[in-house]
């Protein structure tokens, strides 16, 4: 990210030119997007009176004030974009997909097979994130973490989770 | 916010999914979960953790307090309807939850009449309504003076919007004619400092919270909710007494059991409730919490909670309260 | 006179083994869960207040209150170190805390946080036992219409606290504030954007935004940008904080303190504003605003100062009126029910041991804490040399257990995982997260306050301006607003002029 914020500190605006900025433009969706589900899901709930306010005024103003940031970041980026960004290589999928996948496969492991197995998976699951794991340095860092969180989290601080496989 | 127990009370409590195939020969054969719909540190748990404990003596089995706190107790609720009626799953119900949220709240996942077998009402607890030190209301009757000299000019607070403090001011409107602005807290603290700073004129709260302000003198208490007055606070009149006989609300905690408990059962745990109610040591560990020891048999606890019920319906109805 | 009288009767009851025993015991354990990401003061509490039954009512609130205001401590060392605020209190302290620690000096970072947190502990609790009666008092003062302005300001702080585009800025604020509007209606009773999810109807808890969007989020970024190399830490200078850090941090450690104490004492939600309004203070008087987010000292000496203030404070208003100002509070008025002791305002009076001998735990186990954590730094700081393929399991494992271990539910982890791919395309398009947790943390108070205010005025929007202490709260977020724009402007006709 330094260097993405370098790039951005050198790359500073000297004319106005005509680019499409795709990370403001998506910025911009995004935040529409949340405004708009705000008014329309908020939409069914009570607006009131200035003295009696209902559970939708608030909502209400937030969203909008959302919706217009949404559309201001959109004007901005696809009109007076201070730099031409694309989606190109911007975003990656394998670590999000893999450390997605490590935590939801610790949550639904727990349960079952307890605090050690579950962070033993989590661990190889999320070494898939990277470009080139070492199954063995996973394997030992994953039997060193749950052994670890067994004894702090099960044993030390008492908490609710079953350590070993029920 | 669920409460972490330490493993000990995790094992026993996983002990009871297992155990549950093993037909138990004399109940009660391993630990009991008394679920209480509230966080540790209130009245509510401060009463299931006195009855857990001296169950616990009189059973033979670990009693465990269970904390399932959330949706103003309808996550504990919704739990304990599900569970087995084995016995092993008691649960700690309050008015609010049995007699004003079935009343409100639209689309409830549990019935409070159907889903549960009461056992037996535990404690009681009567509301108090007081103002400011410095207010120059001194009784019920010059508050209600003043309130119908200006309608709607005066505010009290309540511990939150559908609750027994929110009614029992709704209540106190009804029977004396006035008219009072409802302004709603996130809990008892917040409504005491809103009244105590002067934001708002009267307070409606449990005798537990405001007993302690009373006494301080730092507010007045005009009016008891009950039939006699509290030994906590012998300056502060009855309902009666004040001139508004029928303000009666009181708040009560009872101990309730999933539906289709075998009678056996009931009768168990109602003997082994009676005999901790009589035991001079219950009464005198409440007192000061304002709390008065109750017991009832099943049947009457059913009809308690039937006419309270029915009671709250009319007071919603008359105030034309939602939940919206 | 009567002071000294009262710190007797405290000295006497603190310094016994048994109280000075507790006392350790609680401070441990709150830094404990504080470093732990995830665990905080208030499960902790919960969970070990039935354990209290047994100790002497004195033990037992000096040990619950170690773990808070231990926790405080413990809370900055995971902010500084990898980025993750546990508490919402250190969400601040993330800022340059971790710039900090990326320039190689989380030593000092971590030393500042522990000195200015003892010095904002000791200067408070002097203050909680000369003051303790007036200052409830002015906790009694703020009505709704105060603190609905009081949140604004907080607001305009959540802007101010932002690095980079004004724009996005006030954009995730506001999307903060609608995502803590999730959940029930404390005014209404009402169910919102619950989407008929009964896990939702508690709204979302800080743990699963915060572990997501900074926690998971992070770790994804990292391991994108870094294919698999360790990010750049760079070498660790000297551990302890140099002289020049001394003189640029006294001014802010004092500052915060004030803050923190003041604003500590408000229910509600005022213990965390006071590192906020630090940070804000300190970024708007530095000669060099820009080197905020960069690792500027300052940002880190004051609100880790204004936070431990504010928590040595926040006892105030539980302690003097027996009215709980928060969770925490809450559960240390259980405590004493637990006990037999009914809070209220005649405890100090009644139980004068309990009250005098309570403060001078606290500043024993504040100092119990400096003791404590300064040799921790050196640990601490090797751990950053550990290289990250090694460190981000463990940082993923916290963060698992810390979102599960609320709820035990599978629901709370998969909305974490949410937001934490959420949080992961706000820093692809360059979005803060600081600001949204802000918001999110003040929306439901800010909403309350007004809709209460307006309830109380009948409809009257003048009551904002005319009572003189909300007056003067809006008066401050203009100049806040103002003094925001103007440096932008003479910037502007800076660079106008130097192009011509």
């Amino acid at each position: 990210m330094r260097d993405a914020l370098q790039r951005a500190a050198t790359a500073r605006p000297h004319s106005l030119t005509l680019n499409l900025d795709a990370r403001e433009v998506l910025a911009g969706c995004l935040f529409l997007g949340f405004g708009l589900t705000g008014l329309l899901v908020g939409s069914a709930y009570a607006s009131g009176t200035a003295m009696r306010m209902g559970a939708g005024y608030f909502p209400w103003l937030v969203s909008l004030a959302l919706c217009g940031l949404g559309v201001a970041l959109l004007v901005r980026g696809l009109w007076l974009g201070r730099e031409k960004v694309t989606l190109d290589g911007l975003f990656i999928v394998r670590p999000a997909l893999a450390i997605s996948a490590s935590v939801v496969a610790f949550a639904l492991l727990l349960p079952s097979l307890g605090l050690a197995l579950a962070t033993l998976c989590m661990t190889l699951l999320s070494g898939l994130g990277r470009h080139k794991a070492h199954l063995g340095e996973l394997l030992a860092v994953g039997s060193a973490l749950g052994l670890f969180s067994v004894l702090v989290f099960g044993y030390g601080l008492g908490l609710n989770l079953p350590a070993w496989p029920v | 916010m669920k409460i972490i127990l330490p493993l000990k009370f995790a094992l026993a409590a996983l002990a009871l999914g297992v155990a549950a195939l093993a037909q138990a020969d004399a109940y009660p054969s391993r630990a009991v979960t008394l679920v209480v719909p509230f966080p540790p540190g209130g009245a509510a748990d401060t009463v299931g953790r006195y009855y857990a404990e001296q169950l616990s003596a009189s059973l033979g089995q670990p009693v465990v307090v269970d904390n399932k706190p959330g949706a103003g107790t309808a996550i504990a609720a919704e739990a304990v309807a599900k569970a087995k009626p084995d016995g092993y799953t008691l649960s700690l119900a309050t008015a609010g939850q049995l007699t004003i949220l079935p009343n409100l709240q639209k689309g409830l996942r549990y019935d409070p009449l159907q889903d549960f077998t009461p056992v037996a009402v535990l404690a009681s607890v009567p509301n108090v309504v007081a103002v400011p030190a410095a207010s120059k209301v001194d009784t019920l009757q010059a508050l209600i003076d003043q309130a119908k000299a200006r309608p709607g000019a005066l505010s009290y607070s309540s511990c939150g919007n559908g609750t027994l403090c929110h009614l029992s001011g709704e209540l106190l409107k009804n029977l004396a004619g006035i008219d009072l602005l409802h302004v709603p807290y996130k809990g008892s603290a917040p409504a005491v400092t809103a009244v105590l700073g002067g934001e708002v004129d009267v307070a409606v709260d449990t005798l537990t919270v405001l007993a302690p302000q009373i006494q301080a003198g730092k507010l007045k208490g005009l009016v008891l909710s009950s039939a006699q007055r509290s030994p906590l606070l012998p300056g502060v009149p009855s309902a009666s007494e004040a001139g508004l006989p029928g303000f009666e609300a009181s708040g009560w905690f009872g101990l309730v059991l999933p539906k289709g408990a075998s009678p056996q059962l009931v009768e168990q745990l109602s003997a082994a409730i009676a005999a901790i109610a009589q035991a001079p040591q219950t009464a005198e560990r409440f007192a000061q919490n304002g709390i008065s020891v109750e017991h009832s048999t099943p049947a009457g606890f059913a009809k308690l909670i039937a006419d309270d019920g029915a009671r709250w319906g009319e007071v919603i109805r008359a105030g034309n309260i939602t939940l919206e | 006179m009567e002071l000294l009288a009262h710190l007797g009767i405290g000295l006497e009851a603190a310094f016994t083994l048994n109280n000075l025993l507790y006392c350790l015991i609680g401070v441990t354990l709150g830094t404990l869960v504080g470093v732990l990401p995830g665990l905080g003061p208030v499960a902790t509490i919960a969970m070990l207040l039935p354990i209290t039954y047994g100790l002497s009512p004195a033990a037992a609130l000096i040990m619950l209150s170690g773990i808070y205001y231990g926790a405080q401590y413990g809370g900055s060392t995971t902010a500084i170190l990898v980025n993750l605020p546990g508490e919402s209190s250190s969400v601040v302290t993330c800022l340059d805390g971790h710039a900090m620690a990326r320039k190689g000096r989380a030593g000092a970072a971590l030393a500042i946080a522990a000195i200015g947190s003892f010095i904002a502990g000791s200067l408070s609790i002097l203050l909680l036992a000369a003051a303790a009666a007036p200052l409830a008092e002015v906790a009694l003062k703020f009505g709704p219409a105060e603190y609905f302005s009081l949140m604004l300001l907080g607001l305009v702080a959540a802007v101010v606290l932002a690095q980079g585009d004004v724009l996005k800025a006030v954009a995730m604020t506001l999307l903060g504030l609608l995502l803590g509007l999730v959940g029930t209606d404390v005014n209404s009773g009402v169910e919102r954007f619950t989407f008929g999810l009964p896990q939702l109807s508690d709204g979302i808890s800080f743990v699963v935004i915060s572990m997501g969007i900074f926690g998971i989020a992070e770790i994804i970024a990292n391991l994108e940008r870094s294919r698999g190399q360790p990010p750049q830490v760079a070498r660790v200078g000297s551990l302890m904080p140099t002289r020049e850090d001394y003189r640029r941090s006294w001014k802010p450690m004092l500052r915060g303190t004030g803050l923190g104490a003041v604003l500590g004492v408000l229910p509600g939600g005022g213990a965390m504003l006071g590192a906020f309004a630090s940070y804000m203070v300190e970024k708007r008087i530095a000669r060099h605003p820009e080197r905020f987010g960069q690792g500027a000292i300052e940002g880190v000496a004051g609100p880790e100062s204004a936070n431990n203030a504010g928590a040595q404070t926040s006892f105030i208003p539980m302690l003097v009126l027996g009215l709980p100002s928060n969770a925490v509070m809450a559960l240390m008025a259980g405590a004493m029910m637990i006990h037999g002791i009914v809070p209220g305002p005649q405890v100090i009076d009644e139980r004068p041991e309990l009250f005098w001998g309570l403060i001078v735990s606290m500043w024993i186990g504040n100092l119990l804490l400096l003791v404590l954590n300064l040799p921790l730094v050196g640990i601490w700081v090797r751990l950053l040399s550990v290289p990250y393929r090694l460190l981000y399991p463990s940082i993923l494992l916290f963060c698992c257990i810390g979102v599960y271990s609320v709820n035990n539910s599978l629901f709370d982890v998969l909305l974490t995982v949410a937001f934490g791919l959420l949080g992961y395309l706000f820093i692809k398009l360059r979005c803060e997260p600081a600001p949204l947790l802000l918001g999110y943390l003040l929306g439901p108070l800010m909403e309350e306050n007004l809709r209460r205010a307006m309830l109380l005025s009948r409809g009257d929007p003048t009551v904002f301006v005319t009572r003189p202490l909300s007056l003067t709260l809006l008066i401050l977020c203009v100049l806040a607003v103002g003094l925001m724009l103007i440096p932008r402007v003479r910037a502007t006709r800076h660079v106008a002029f130097s192009e011509d």
